[in-house]
């Protein structure tokens, strides 16, 4: 009886999981470069209350037995990198993957990060950063009296000077992709880490063998659909609500259960 | 005492056992590959127990002593139809087509089966369940080692173009044989024949999802309580019989 309470409970606690998950990438419906995240779930044990294949008399076994569940448990959560809408911003440091594959950042610290953020700024040095400040790896630095930047399909930065009528190279942005994108570890800010389930990172140069090309003056926006998540959000909610059934129900019947003695 | 009581205990239990299995089909209703359970019962139906009524030649003979009042032979059966489809855009997400078509899952302990085809990749490139176990393909393994990994609804494991294994797919014609072990794995009885491996048919960046609808386990859940509440009040009624018996026959009006 007691079991059939904890199991309903653990329906409701993979439930509140699901909910904060969607409910997060709702918020970040207009954050761009955001990969959408996705909880996953598994049964949990199951505990043989009548063992398979025991005998129900001298001649005769059960097929089956009685195998009771315990509930649900949260596997992972992990992030789903389906491409996002290219969204047309005229910013000349405003750059889009189309297809697989990060930018590479400095962090302050000094490790590595990745991400597809490209909404890039100048620091003061005019270095090219993320709008966070982060430097971009491999550092591109971009005089001052620049007139004009170009950012090419394969990451190559140049920039017209006064005086000058050719564009001249500035650095080349590099690429980088993962085994499994799913395996990142996100860390907030548009940044993802390189973790064991990842697998190691291998650096090419945008739209060459599989690493996506980039797009001057675009922007990836968020790849939440606002319709697919309030519809997970209605299955969650429900699922939810459900459990809760089970768990009056639960109660209830234990309540009559107790009444019979009056 | 009554044998009415003892009926109406047993169908209690039987209620209490049933809230037990469809408690965790709802909590897995956003479980991909789970697959509902049903609790089956053998009851003894009026006609076999009034021919055994009948066969007592002795009319002070009750001739149903040796049976077991109420439900008896429970047993807790798997339900495999297919569940739906949901489509994830995920590369490494895989959902099968076959109702009886089942994943390999390497474990611990043996060989284990599953619909779930949410798989990751651990540290050493494998592919794996969502539990970190690796799937099978046809030669072992499947290891992923470059990115751009791809499956092809043939199963063929793809990492930028080329091909880097199979999943193996194995297909049960009799899915009774297998039991839930949790993580959304089955596994086969002591000494069972492996299963034959088929052709893989898999649809690529989907899941498929839990086998039972919200509306359906909460009748479940509905009819549990209605069927307990009725048993519940058998015992009742049983009890205010024997209590009447025990204070009014006999006693003289005065």
């Amino acid at each position: 009886m007691i079991r059939a309470l904890y199991t309903a409970a653990t329906g409701m606690n993979a439930q509140e999981l699901n909910i904060d998950v969607i409910s997060n990438n709702l918020a970040n419906v207009n954050t761009s470069g955001y990969k959408k995240s996705r909880a996953d779930f598994q049964d949990l044990m199951y505990q043989a209350v009548v063992e398979p294949g025991a005998p129900t008399s001298s001649s005769s076994t059960t097929s089956s037995g009685i195998q009771v569940g315990l509930g649900v448990k949260a596997a992972a959560v992990q992030k789903v990198f389906i491409q996002g809408d290219l969204q047309s911003t005229s910013n000349q440091l405003d750059v889009a993957i189309e297809g697989d594959g990060f930018f590479q950042v400095q962090l302050p610290d000094g490790t590595t990060a990745y991400s597809r953020a490209g909404a890039f700024q100048m620091d003061n040095a005019g270095r090219l950063t993320t709008s966070e400040g982060f430097v971009i790896d491999p550092g591109v630095t971009i005089p001052n009296d620049a007139l004009a930047i170009s950012i090419g399909q394969d990451g190559t930065i140049s920039a017209r000077q006064p005086g000058s009528s050719t564009l001249s190279q500035l650095g080349q942005l590099t690429a980088v992709r993962f085994p499994n994108n799913a395996g990142l570890r996100a860390t907030g800010r548009n940044l993802y880490q390189e973790t064991e389930s990842s697998g190691t990172p291998t650096q090419g140069i945008f739209g060459e063998n599989g690493y996506g090309r980039l797009s001057q003056g675009f922007l990836e926006s968020s790849n939440v659909s606002v319709v697919g998540e309030v519809v997970n959000m209605i299955t969650a909610q429900r699922a939810y609500e459900a459990s809760s059934k089970g768990i009056q129900t639960a109660d209830d019947m234990l309540s009559q259960a107790i009444n019979l003695k009056r | 005492m009554d044998r009415g009581t003892y009926s109406a205990a047993s169908g209690g239990l039987v209620q209490l056992r049933k809230l037990e299995i469809v408690n965790n089909n709802l909590a897995n209703i956003n479980t991909p590959g789970f697959k509902r359970q049903i609790l089956l019962t053998e009851k003894q139906s009026f006609e076999s127990t009034f021919a055994k009524e009948l066969e007592s030649t002795d009319p002070f003979a009750r001739g149903d002593h040796d049976r077991t009042p109420g439900s008896t032979n429970l047993q807790s059966v798997v339900d495999f139809s297919p569940g739906p489809i949901k489509n994830t855009g995920n590369a490494l997400d895989v959902a099968l087509h076959q109702p009886n078509d089942f994943f390999v899952v390497q474990t611990p302990e043996g060989p284990q089966y599953t619909r779930a085809g949410n798989f990751s990749i651990n540290a050493k490139g494998e592919l794996t369940s969502m539990d970190g176990m690796p799937v099978l393909g046809d030669g072992g393994g499947i290891t992923i080692s470059g990115p751009g990994a791809l499956i092809n609804p043939d199963g063929s494991v793809n990492v930028d173009g080329t091909p880097v294994g199979k999943l193996r797919v194995v297909r049960f014609e009799d899915t009774s044989s297998l039991m839930p072990v949790g993580n959304s794995r089955f596994k086969t009885g002591e000494g069972a024949a492996a299963p034959p491996n088929v052709e893989a048919e898999v649809i690529p960046q989907s899941l498929e999802m839990a086998n039972l609808s919200v509306v359906s386990t909460v009748v479940d859940l509905m009819s549990t309580n209605r069927a307990f509440d009725l048993y519940t009040r058998m015992a009742t009624s049983i009890d205010q019989v024997n209590q009447s018996a025990i204070s009014q026959v006999g006693r003289r009006n005065s």
